[in-house]
């Protein structure tokens, strides 16, 4: 069964700089992690098949 | 006598309250105008966002999404470039919540002209064992320009469905 989900409310304010390099370090580190061959800080196995290549 | 002037001094006085009348409606006008236009941000960047996605099982789980950034503003909207991700997280049974993976999205647009909107897709699939998840929330957030806009989903996960299901048939008998 699929179930489909749709959202479009949006939230706006200042950019904070701290969540954006959080954001970036950690999008960094996961990469580097599937390339090592590390399994996910979740535990969960994640297969991704169009991510985007820095 | 009806071509007769009123009276000078009424005269005069009535063209004094003509003007301050004018004057004030200029005013009024002027400062609802002032208002209406910083209030609505006409020409500030604005953009609209929204996620639609699905989410099923089939042995593993699985998750599609397809997110979009409308610029509703009057003005062009520059896409910061690698600033804009979607947060994917898992909640389990327990009320836990655990990020399972963070998309880099819009990578390919640099601006937004008024009334346009820029797409992106992401799918990804979570190998076995999922029984313990309950929901999954997916979180866009797009910066620019000093501003960052985020929305967020929250999908409720349905586990596949027992092969035997414990109905309760009544029959007119039992009635």
């Amino acid at each position: 069964m699929a179930i489909t989900f749709r959202s479009n409310g949006t939230t706006s304010r200042p950019e904070d700089k701290k969540l954006t390099q959080d954001l970036e370090r950690r999008f960094k580190e996961q990469e580097d992690a599937k390339l090592a061959g590390r399994p996910s800080p979740s535990g969960f196995k994640i297969r991704t098949a169009n991510q985007q290549q820095p | 006598m009806l071509d007769a002037p009123l009276h000078p001094v009424a005269t005069f006085w009535l063209g004094v309250f003509d003007e301050i009348i004018k004057f004030a409606a200029v005013v009024i006008g002027g400062v609802w105008a002032l208002w209406n236009f910083r209030k609505s941000r006409t020409y500030q960047q604005k953009l609209e966002l929204e996620i639609v996605g699905t989410v099923f099982i089939k042995n593993d789980l699985y998750g599609d999404v397809l997110v979009t950034a409308k610029n509703i503003g009057a003005s062009r909207h520059l896409v910061q470039k690698a600033a804009s991700f979607i947060e994917a997280s898992v909640i389990l049974d327990d009320l836990s919540e655990h990020v399972v993976e963070l998309f880099q999205v819009f990578t390919n647009d640099t601006s937004i002209e008024p009334g346009e909107s820029i797409t992106d897709t992401k799918y990804w699939s979570i190998a076995q064992p999922i029984a313990n998840i309950v929901w999954l929330r997916l979180t866009l957030r797009v910066t620019s320009n000093g501003v960052e806009w985020e929305s967020s989903s929250l999908v409720r996960v349905v586990q596949q469905p027992n092969t035997t299901h414990d109905l309760n048939v009544t029959s007119e008998e039992d009635i």
